[in-house]
């Protein structure tokens, strides 16, 4: 079996030629609409686009002013929703820190969290550091990284992230090639923060039962 | 000399038979260093040696476990004390706080490319997004729609019927179960009622919660 990466590469590279959705799936299975979100970030040239006729050009002419369209009003949602969110107090961070290690967090064996978002992570550290009071030099670092990656840069890309000193970071997990699966460029590995502290761990799933709704 | 002659020829007696010195003590009570002055010359056999070496162990592990068995209770008392205690900092919430809660829970746990949804095998958690889908984002509770996500060897009737039990959604609102097979076998935290999925098709209320998170992380 082949992966599907490998099929949207394919589709992506026919358009790129200015092939029609219609032409590309003679070639590469699947529904127009799945090809078109495959490819849906490639803009033909103004060239690609005479060539297919008159019509074809009124259409995406529609299809650029229905985006646009879209665009601002995602913007416009975006902009009334930050109006919502005041700054946080010490007691609503310590609430959202929690329902972070409620989802992300581990429920055994000291207090550790995972996630490969660099905001989260640096929010993480922030809440632990601050909330939590766990010293720089307490932490654990643990990375886990593909085998493409280049493990010095990956720690000292996370230790500006965390600001935690590199050494703290332990043995990273590398992960062995072969699985074929699509590799994503801008994935720096995951990382996980922690601290080999029991008792805090209980004393954030203590807080975490604290949030359950009645 | 000493008063104690009936009971000093009864220890004897129980040594000649190959006890040792506490299971002497059990029956005559006299003291420990009396007993070891009255049979220090009393020669076992070997069978009896090895007897009272078989008990000095059987008898060692189970110290060893009742001492086990205290620690850990007490620890669990210091638990339940850490919990209780840290349970106690958390006041009633208001909706504010709510929000700010369920969206850190979206940050990590939701769906960034399409729709809103959330997968997870927390019950706990599963409700508290349901409150928070509806009566914060107001979003309509008969438009959530449910997927579970169980292994092959899992019941799916069992599963369903949990799960709608915990989220209140109708059975007929779980839409096609994603049933994965194989495996290597090697698996041992198998989650017995699987994942669940709550999904809510709309596009917009996904970009209100992308940009509370933004909002969230940006003020923090």
């Amino acid at each position: 079996m082949t992966h599907k990466w490998k099929q949207i590469e394919k589709a992506r590279e026919l358009r790129k030629l200015g092939w029609t959705f219609k032409e590309i799936m003679k070639k590469v299975p699947g529904h127009r609409s799945t090809l078109n979100r495959w490819c849906y970030d490639i803009e033909l040239t103004p060239k690609q686009i005479a060539s297919k006729g008159k019509r074809y050009t009124a259409r995406l002419k529609g299809a650029k002013s229905n985006q646009i369209k879209r665009q601002k009003q995602i913007v416009k949602i975006k902009q009334e929703a930050k109006k919502e969110i005041c700054p946080l107090t010490d007691y609503e961070f310590k609430l959202a820190g929690a329902a972070l290690y409620w989802a992300e967090g581990s429920k055994k064996g000291g207090t550790s969290i995972a996630n490969s978002n660099p905001e989260l992570i640096k929010f993480t550290t922030k809440w632990l550091k601050n909330i939590c009071n766990v010293p720089n030099k307490k932490f654990d670092i643990c990375l886990y990284l593909h085998s493409g990656h280049n493990e010095e840069k990956m720690k000292k890309y996370w230790s500006k992230i965390t600001k935690i000193s590199l050494q703290n970071f332990k043995k990273s997990y590398i992960k062995k090639e072969g699985s074929g699966h699509k590799k994503i460029d801008s994935y720096k590995g995951t990382v996980r923060l922690r601290t080999n502290n029991e008792n805090l761990r209980h004393k954030i799933l203590g807080w975490i039962e604290g949030l359950y709704i009645k | 000399m000493c008063g104690k002659v009936k009971e000093k020829r009864e220890v004897e007696k129980l040594r000649k038979q190959g006890l040792s010195y506490n299971k002497i003590l059990e029956r005559i009570p006299v003291a420990k260093s009396s007993v070891s002055l009255w049979c220090n010359q009393i020669k076992l056999t070997e069978k009896q040696k090895e007897k009272i070496r078989q008990m000095q162990i059987k008898s060692r592990i189970i110290n060893s476990q009742k001492g086990g068995k205290a620690i850990a209770e007490k620890r669990n008392k210091e638990i339940q004390e850490i919990k209780y205690f840290a349970k106690k900092e958390i006041k009633k919430l208001t909706k504010y706080q709510i929000k700010i809660i369920g969206t850190m829970i979206y940050w990590a746990e939701g769906s960034k490319t399409k729709g809103v949804e959330i997968t997870n095998s927390d019950p706990e958690l599963i409700k508290f997004m349901i409150y928070w889908l509806v009566n914060i984002c107001n979003v309509p509770f008969p438009k959530l729609r449910a997927y579970l996500h169980i292994h092959a060897n899992q019941n799916e009737e069992k599963a369903k019927k949990y799960w709608s039990r915990i989220t209140k959604i109708p059975l007929n609102k779980f839409n096609k179960t994603w049933i994965k097979h194989g495996g290597t076998g090697h698996r041992k935290n198998i989650l017995y009622n699987g994942l669940v999925k709550i999904r809510y098709n709309n596009e917009d209320l996904r970009h209100k919660i992308m940009a509370w998170i933004e909002e969230i992380y940006s003020k923090s």
